[in-house]
C-alpha cells in the first residue's frame, strides 16, 4: 500500500505531536477540508491495521491517537522514513536540520534559491524554516549571518559546527541500521533523503568502514574497555569528520587548556600507536588527534575493567562517586545494603568518567528521558540534583540537566531494584508433594521475585501460620487475616496470575509511598508545633497504621458474626459464662484453647478486672495468647453470674475479646466502650431476643462516629 | 509529670481510660506525659500518678499516686479525682 505525501504528514503529526491532535487541529495544519481529513484518516486506519495494529482510538478530550508501545511507534515512523522520498514530506523541524547540514557543509555563503533548488524545498518554506533555525542556532550559542546578494552562513567555531554535524547526522541517518553496516554502504540500498544521501556520498562512500570498525575494536582492547554502539557509530563520523575536514582546510582548535588535559588521556596516547598505521585516516595535527580522543572520552562506554583510569585529574572519582551515593541515601532517608552500593557505584563510575569529561570539555549529550525522568521519577532526579551538587564542588565543574537525568536514572534503577526483593511467600496445599511442586514451579516462572520459604499442609498452617513469610498463597480457602491470603486454583490459571500481579503491584505503590516516613519523624514534627499527652501510644498507633498499609480497622458489626452472638443462656458460674463465648471463637479458629485457658487464668489471678460496669464483663487475655485473628462474641444470659466484683456483680452480658495485635481491636473497643457506658443500651442489649437487634444497637453508635 | 494508665492486660479498657484521660488533663490544663500498660508492666514502672480500677490500683505496690476507679467508665467520677490529685 503506497500513501500519499499527506498521509505520511499526518500519520507523523499523530505519532509525534506533543499538543492533541483532533481533526480541526489537522484541518487548519494542512489547509484541507475536514472531509478530506476525515477521509486520509480511514486509509490511515487501513493501512495501521493492514500492519496487524490496533486502529486509531479517537476521543474528545485527547483527539486521535494511535495507542501502541513507544517500539512500535518508532518502528512506524522508521518505514515512513524509509519510503521513496518522493512520496516523503519532511517536517519543519527536519527540513532545519537538513538546512543546517547543508549549512554546515558549505565553505561559502549559501543563497536561499541555492538550499531550495538542492533540497527540493520551495523558497517560502525555507524563507520560514531559516527563521527557526536562527533559533536553534542561537541556543548552541551560534549564530547566522545572512547578506544580500551573497547569501547565508554560519558563525561558530569548527569545533561547534562538528559537534552539531555530527550530533544530527546520527539523528536522521538512522542509527541502529548503521550497526549492522559492516562493508559498503552503497551495496546496501538504502534510501534516504537526498540530504543525507549527498552528505554519505561525501563522507562515508570513500571509506571502507569495516576497517574503521575493526580498527576501533583494536583500541577498544587497548583501553581495556567496550563501547556502546551508538558511540562505535559517533566514533566512526568523528574520526572521518575530522580528517575531511583537514583536507578541506578547516582544522579544529581546541583551547590550549583542553588539549593539554587531553594529551595526558590514554586515550590520545593509544591513538599515537596508530598515526603511521593509518594515515590515510588520521592527520598529524595534534588538534585533530586530541578532537578524536576527546570523542572517545566522552562517548557512554558499555563495560570497562574495573579500577582502570588513567587520568591523574580523575584519580578521586571513585571516592567521589561514592559521596554522591551517600547523599543519594541520606536525602531518600534509606540505607542501601553493601551489594546494592557496590552494584551502584560500579555502573555509576562507567557512566561518571566520560560524564566528567562531557562536562569538562563542554560536550552537551542529549537525554531522550529526560522530562519523563523529571516528572515521573521526580525523587529519583531531585535526589540526583542534590549528588550532582556535591559532584559540582568536588570537580568545580557544571552539571547540566541532561546528566542530572542520567544520574537519577541509576538511582531509580537501584531503588526500584530494592523495592524487588523477593517477597517471601509460604504455600498452603492439600493436594499434596506433586502439585505443590507444580505451583512453585509456575510460581517463579510468572514472578521472578518471590521466594517460597516454605510448604505447609493446611492443619499444619492453621497450627503455625504464617510466621516467616509475607504473604500465603493458598490452593484451599483459609481464614486467616494477619497475612494477605490468596486463594488460587493448583494449575495456576491466567485469573490467579492476574491476581497475583495486582496484589504485587499495590504492594510495591504501598511500599513507595511509606518508604520516607517513619512514625519517629512523624512524631517529631507534631512535636514541634503541639503537646503529645501520650507519645508511646501515637507512636504504637501509627506504627500500626503504616503496617496496615493504611487500610483502616474492621468495625464492631463487621467483626461481630451470628454464630459469635449467644443470647438468653444459662450458665452455673462466670467460667461457665466465659466458655459460652470463647468456645464460639475457638470453633471458627479465631483463637486457640490456649486463649481460652489464659483468660480463666487471668481473671482468677487478678480478680473482676474484666467487669468494666453493672452487669458487664469483657474477658480478653494478650494476643500472644493464642489468637489467629481478630474476633469478638457476645453472650447474655438468663441470670447473672458472679465474677467476685464488689459492686458490679451479678454480670449478665459478657463480650470476649481476641485481637492479634495491641491496636487492631480499637476501632470495635471503641463502640464496645459506648454501648456499655449507658445502662439503658446495656439493659437493652441483655434483653434482645435476636442476633439483628444486637446489630442494630451497634449501628446507632456506629452510625453517630 | 507522668501518669500511666493501668489495666488488667493493657488491651482493652485502659486503651479507652487512656483517652478519657487525656482528654480531661487537656480540659484541666494539666502537663503530662501519659501511657498506657497492664498490671504487670505497671509494677515495675515508674511514674507519678498510676490510674485504674479500683481492684487493679490496690494490687500496685511501690511509690506514685494511686487514683482507683470504681467505674472506669463513668467520666464524673475520673474528672473529680483528676481535680483533686495532688501531686
Amino acid at each position: 500500500m503506497i500513501l500519499k505525501e499527506r498521509y505520511i504528514n499526518i500519520m507523523k503529526e499523530i505519532l509525534q505531536s506533543t499538543e492533541k491532535v483532533d481533526t480541526a487541529y489537522l484541518k487548519t495544519k494542512f489547509k484541507v477540508s475536514e472531509r478530506t481529513i476525515r477521509n486520509d484518516l480511514k486509509e490511515i486506519d487501513q493501512y495501521i491495521q493492514s500492519k496487524k495494529l490496533p486502529g486509531l482510538t479517537r476521543s474528545k478530550k485527547t483527539g486521535i491517537r494511535l495507542d501502541v508501545t513507544d517500539i512500535i511507534k518508532e518502528q512506524l515512523l522508521e518505514d515512513l522514513r524509509g519510503t521513496d522520498q518522493n512520496i516523503y514530506a519532511l517536517n519543519s523541524e527536519e527540513r532545519m536540520h537538513y538546512i543546517l547540514l547543508y549549512l554546515i557543509m558549505s565553505d561559502e555563503p549559501v543563497s536561499v534559491n541555492e538550499i531550495a533548488d538542492k533540497l527540493g524545498f520551495s523558497k517560502n518554506t525555507v524563507v520560514e524554516d531559516v527563521k527557526k533555525l536562527e533559533i536553534f542556532l542561537e541556543s548552541k550559542s551560534c549564530t547566522l549571518t545572512k547578506k544580500r546578494k551573497i547569501g547565508m552562513e554560519i558563525k561558530s567555531t569548527e569545533f561547534q559546527k562538528r559537534q552539531m554535524y555530527i550530533d544530527l547526522f546520527i539523528k536522521h541517518f538512522n542509527i541502529g541500521k548503521w550497526a549492522i553496516i559492516s562493508g559498503n554502504l552503497k551495496e546496501l540500498g538504502m534510501k534516504f533523503h537526498i540530504v543525507i544521501q549527498q552528505e554519505m556520498e561525501k563522507l562515508l562512500y570513500p571509506w571502507n568502514i569495516k576497517t574503521i570498525v575493526s580498527l576501533l575494536e583494536e583500541i577498544q582492547i587497548k583501553l581495556k574497555l567496550k563501547y556502546t554502539d551508538t558511540s562505535i557509530n559517533t566514533l566512526i563520523l568523528a574520526l572521518i569528520l575530522s580528517k575531511y575536514r583537514f583536507e578541506k582546510n578547516q582544522t579544529i582548535k581546541l583551547q590550549r587548556f583542553q588539549l593539554e588535559t587531553i594529551k595526558l588521556s590514554q586515550e590520545y596516547k593509544v591513538l599515537g600507536n596508530y598515526l603511521d598505521e593509518h594515515k590515510e585516516l588520521f592527520s598529524e595535527n595534534e588538534h585533530e588527534r586530541a578532537f578524536i580522543a576527546m570523542y572517545m572520552l566522552t562517548n557512554k562506554i558499555l563495560e570497562q575493567e574495573e579500577g582502570i583510569i588513567f587520568d591523574d585529574s580523575l584519580k578521586d572519582l571513585r571516592e567521589i562517586t561514592e559521596g554522591m551515593i551517600a547523599v543519594f541515601e541520606q536525602d531518600m532517608g534509606i540505607k542501601l545494603t553493601e551489594l546494592q552500593k557496590d552494584k551502584l557505584l560500579k555502573g555509576l563510575m562507567l557512566h561518571m568518567e566520560p560524564a566528567v569529561y562531557r562536562m569538562r570539555y563542554n560536550i552537551g549529550i542529549a537525554n531522550p528521558m529526560l522530562e519523563d525522568i523529571k516528572t515521573k521519577y521526580k525523587i529519583y532526579y531531585d535526589s540526583a540534583s542534590k549528588a550532582c551538587m556535591y559532584l559540582s564542588q568536588q570537580l568545580h565543574i557544571i552539571v547540566p540537566e541532561e546528566e542530572i537525568g542520567y544520574i537519577g536514572i541509576y538511582f531509580g534503577g537501584i531503588m526500584e531494584n530494592k523495592q524487588k526483593q523477593r517477597v517471601k511467600v509460604i504455600l498452603v496445599c492439600n493436594a499434596g508433594m506433586a502439585t505443590v511442586r507444580i505451583l512453585e514451579t509456575r510460581l517463579l516462572e510468572e514472578f521472578q521475585d518471590i521466594e517460597i520459604v516454605d510448604y505447609l499442609s493446611y492443619s499444619e498452617f492453621s497450627k503455625n501460620g504464617a510466621q516467616n513469610a509475607e504473604i500465603v498463597i493458598s490452593t484451599v480457602k483459609i481464614d486467616y487475616s494477619s497475612k494477605p491470603t490468596i486463594v488460587v486454583n493448583p494449575l495456576i490459571d491466567d485469573d490467579d496470575v492476574n491476581k497475583l500481579k495486582k496484589y504485587f503491584a499495590q504492594r510495591a505503590l504501598q511500599k513507595t509511598y511509606h518508604k520516607k516516613y517513619s512514625a519517629d519523624q512523624i512524631i517529631e514534627i507534631v512535636e514541634k508545633y503541639s503537646t503529645i499527652h501520650a507519645k508511646n501510644p501515637l507512636k504504637r498507633e501509627l506504627e500500626s497504621l503504616f503496617g496496615n498499609h493504611g487500610k483502616t480497622d474492621k468495625k464492631l458489626s463487621q467483626l461481630l458474626f451470628a454464630e459469635h452472638v449467644k443470647l438468653n443462656q444459662n450458665a452455673n458460674d462466670w467460667i461457665d459464662a466465659v466458655k459460652l463465648g470463647t468456645k464460639q471463637l475457638i470453633k471458627s479458629k479465631h483463637i486457640e484453647q490456649s486463649y481460652e485457658d489464659a483468660v480463666i487464668e487471668n481473671i482468677k489471678r487478678l480478680k473482676a478486672y474484666v467487669v468494666l460496669k453493672p452487669y458487664v464483663a469483657l474477658p480478653h487475655a494478650k494476643p500472644e495468647d493464642g489468637v489467629n485473628k481478630l474476633g469478638i462474641s457476645f453472650v447474655t444470659l438468663k441470670k447473672g453470674v458472679s465474677f467476685g466484683h464488689e459492686k458490679h456483680d451479678p454480670v449478665r452480658l459478657i463480650i470476649v475479646l481476641a485481637s492479634e495485635n495491641p491496636t487492631s481491636h480499637l476501632r470495635a473497643l471503641n463502640t464496645v466502650i459506648k454501648l456499655i457506658k449507658n445502662s439503658e443500651t446495656i439493659d437493652r442489649l441483655i434483653n434482645s431476643k435476636t442476633y439483628s437487634e444486637i446489630i442494630a444497637e451497634i449501628k446507632t453508635i456506629e452510625e453517630d462516629d | 509529670m507522668k501518669i500511666l494508665v493501668v489495666c488488667g492486660m493493657g488491651l482493652g479498657s485502659s486503651h479507652y481510660l487512656l483517652m478519657e484521660v487525656i482528654s480531661i488533663i487537656k480540659e484541666l490544663n494539666i502537663r503530662a506525659e501519659i501511657d498506657n500498660c497492664d498490671l504487670f508492666t505497671a509494677q515495675n514502672a515508674e511514674a507519678d500518678v498510676f490510674i485504674g480500677a479500683d481492684y487493679i490500683i490496690n494490687m500496685l505496690d511501690g511509690a506514685g499516686v494511686k487514683i482507683g476507679l470504681d467505674d472506669i467508665l463513668d467520666e464524673k467520677e475520673l474528672r473529680d479525682k483528676l481535680k483533686q490529685m495532688e501531686v
